[in-house]
């Protein structure tokens, strides 16, 4: 037993390549997360997208000049470089695109970001014999593969990227926030935005070679909107997002080891179950704690049932045309309101309060004056007596001073019964 | 100079002409607003109120004319007004609290390496404290009533500690109490000399809440007191049309 979960758990470490492949992932998973916080909350996500896949033509044409220049050496620099070159050019040509005339931000985007890898594969299979970069590798990476050069620029973008995000990190709220107070105090938004764009290209050509162009994607933005869920507060969200993405890459190695599948569709297979357990269960926002909330609402028109029932003399539970499980809940709901009296609840009777009997009255008035409009509307005194039922809910201050004043103030409703005078109080 | 007493001026607009492409949105409104009034801007949807909003910022190119906060070109007078957004441009899920936001007003206090001192927590409990909106602090801001949302911003920016606010439809789709609120806010910032310029779309409550109002459609039609400038004839110009239902209205009221 304890053999079987020492080769799941603990073997793994024992070879170089989890290792390495754990620790770049990490770093890599850290620094897309936090950013991701950003990308997520401007509703970037589309960019983000469309960026990774634009950097193929600078990472190829960069790839190319550094090799002419110092051949066989330092091509990671050039990488670096023409991929940054490649996501400044994507952002400023989506941005003149949607600005240009009819065209919108998304078609902009979408024929950007196509018309640039285009570009990237031509140059590629062009140059196949001069550009070291396999396409499968671009979409797929290869983290159990990661040289101590990959590992080493990834540490080195990861640090680049958190620190910016750290030292700006008033900047980047405020301009996401509220870009107009932003740009009122003079800080500057456009170049906050290029910032952003700056820093989503360097992770992502730092950890395409781990796990490729669309998994990147996933990295920077699923832990984010996860922990995007479990929190309203940023900076708090910016640490799950950073827990959820080693989560996902340390259980996402571990699941490639059992089952022997590819690293980087593994790590973000399991980021992708983690968002739907977090979608979920989370607290607050996810899906259980809403349909709770959703359950436990009493419809507020069961309520004024009970309210008019309960005025026009009805006193037990059981009685209510509802059924005694709705009414029952409704009755909960109106002591807490102190709409009920708690005393005689428990014996299954119902006594209104003070504020149960005002609030009765008013919706007694309501009952009333809709019945009179729909009557001078020219319903049949038994239709209008069914409509009013449903639309005695409706009983703004205002449409009953409308209704009051149009049938000349009455006193008796339709039926003789003495209709309870307007309530002062509102 | 033509305008009244230049010294007292806070915001001077002199033949401000912007247009969108060919589209002009403000043809040549001249308006000076003296210090310490509350200024309502009125007009029909599409009369350039926005635009003109944010010229006083000073971030829409001008065709013609100037802008001018305290007799200082605009452009050089960066963070002297103070802006409350529309409710509808904020993302309330936006995960920040209300201190959050308030401290967003000493943002522009503080160059971008330094950090934010005692002072401005200072500045920003204080005004919290002046919204009476202390004791949610901690909250996010969507956990909030309409109202509350509105009081946090006006505390950021008195927290800005600029003497001009600028409020973009603040009354927008509020209830009345909110809407008491409100113009509570807009007499205590009047009582501290400050400069109120505030977006506004309903002309029924124009009267009870500025000083002065600008009526506005791309031109300037009006700008003086409210009894004056709300007058049927000239609304019903500015306003084409769509003003039979206001009259009747108001001869309900009566």
């Amino acid at each position: 037993m304890s053999m079987w979960l020492y080769d799941l758990l603990i073997e793994p470490w024992t070879h170089a390549y989890f290792i390495k492949a754990a620790l770049g992932g990490s770093i890599i998973a850290v620094a897309c997360a936090v950013l991701g916080c950003y990308i997520i909350l401007r509703k970037m996500a589309f960019i983000g997208d469309a960026m990774s896949h634009a950097l193929l033509p600078g990472v190829g044409i960069g790839y190319l000049v550094m090799n002419a220049l110092f051949p066989g050496g330092f091509t990671a620099g050039g990488l670096l470089l023409g991929a940054l070159i490649a996501a400044v050019l994507t952002s400023l040509c989506i941005s003149f695109l949607s600005n240009a005339g009819r065209i919108a931000e998304d078609t902009a985007i979408g024929i950007i970001y196509t018309g640039l890898f285009a570009a990237g594969v031509v140059i590629l299979t062009r140059f196949q014999q001069h550009i070291n970069i396999d396409l499968n590798h671009f979409f797929q990476g290869d983290i159990y593969g990661i040289a101590w050069s990959d590992l080493w620029l990834g540490a080195a973008v990861a640090s680049v990227v958190l620190a910016v995000i750290i030292i700006f990190y008033r900047h980047l709220t405020i301009v996401s926030f509220d870009p107009t107070m932003a740009a009122s105090i003079g800080l500057p938004t456009h170049f906050i935005h290029i910032l952003l764009t700056v820093m989503i290209a360097l992770i992502c050509v730092a950890g395409i070679s781990m796990v490729g162009v669309i998994m990147i994607v996933g990295l920077l933005i699923t832990p984010a909107a996860l922990a995007y869920l479990l929190t309203d507060r940023l900076p708090h969200m910016m640490i799950w997002a950073a827990v959820m993405g080693v989560l996902s890459v340390v259980l996402g190695l571990y699941f490639s080891e059992w089952v022997n599948a590819s690293g980087g569709g593994s790590i973000m297979f399991v980021g992708f179950l983690l968002f739907i357990v977090g979608l979920i269960l989370a607290p607050r926002y996810g899906l259980l704690a809403a349909w709770l909330r959703r359950r436990r609402i009493v419809p507020q028109a069961d309520i004024e049932d009970v309210l008019k029932l309960a005025y026009e003399g009805c006193c037990q539970l059981s009685d209510m045309a509802m059924g005694v499980v709705r009414a029952t809940k409704a009755a909960r709901q109106m002591v807490g309101e102190e709409l009920l009296d708690p005393t005689s609840l428990r014996q299954g009777s119902i006594l209104l309060t003070d504020k149960g009997r005002q609030e009765a009255a008013h919706i007694m008035r309501s009952h009333q004056l809709w019945e009179g409009h729909l009557i001078q509307a020219g319903m049949t005194a038994q239709a209008a007596h069914e409509a009013a039922e449903a639309l005695e809910h409706l009983h703004h201050r205002e449409v009953l001073v409308d209704f009051a004043a149009e049938l000349e103030h009455p006193v008796l409703d339709v039926d003789g019964r003495p209709i309870p005078p307007a309530d002062s109080s509102g | 100079m033509s305008g009244p007493d230049q010294s007292n001026s806070a915001v001077s607009i002199e033949h401000l002409t912007v247009s969108y492409q060919t589209k002009p949105v403000l043809v040549d409104i001249s308006l000076e607003v003296p210090r310490g009034t509350v200024v309502g801007i009125l007009g029909p949807n599409g009369a350039g109120k926005s635009t003109i909003i944010k010229s006083i910022m000073g971030f829409v190119p001008r065709d013609f004319g100037s802008v001018r906060i305290f007799n200082e070109p605009v452009d050089d007078a960066c963070g002297l007004v103070a802006y409350v957004p529309q409710r509808g441009q904020i993302d309330w899920n936006f995960p920040v609290t209300v201190r959050d936001v308030v401290m967003m007003g000493r943002y522009g206090h503080r160059r971008w390496y330094q950090s934010m001192r005692a002072l401005d927590r200072a500045k920003a409990s204080e005004a919290l404290e002046s919204v009476r909106m202390s004791e949610f602090m901690d909250r996010q801001i969507g956990q909030l009533s309409g109202g509350q949302q509105q009081r946090v911003f006006m505390a950021r920016a008195l927290a800005q500690e600029s003497e001009i606010l600028l409020l973009d439809e603040p009354f927008a789709g509020v209830d009345a109490a909110t809407e008491r609120a409100i113009a509570g806010l807009l007499a205590q910032a009047k009582e501290q000399n400050k400069t109120v310029i505030v977006v506004h779309h309903d002309l029924e409550t124009a009267a009870e809440f500025f000083d002065a109002v600008v009526l506005l459609n791309r031109r300037l039609y009006a700008y003086g007191p409210p009894r004056e400038v709300l007058d049927q004839g000239l609304l019903a110009e500015v306003y084409g049309g769509k003003l039979r239902n206001l009259s009747w209205r108001q001869e309900e009221a009566t």
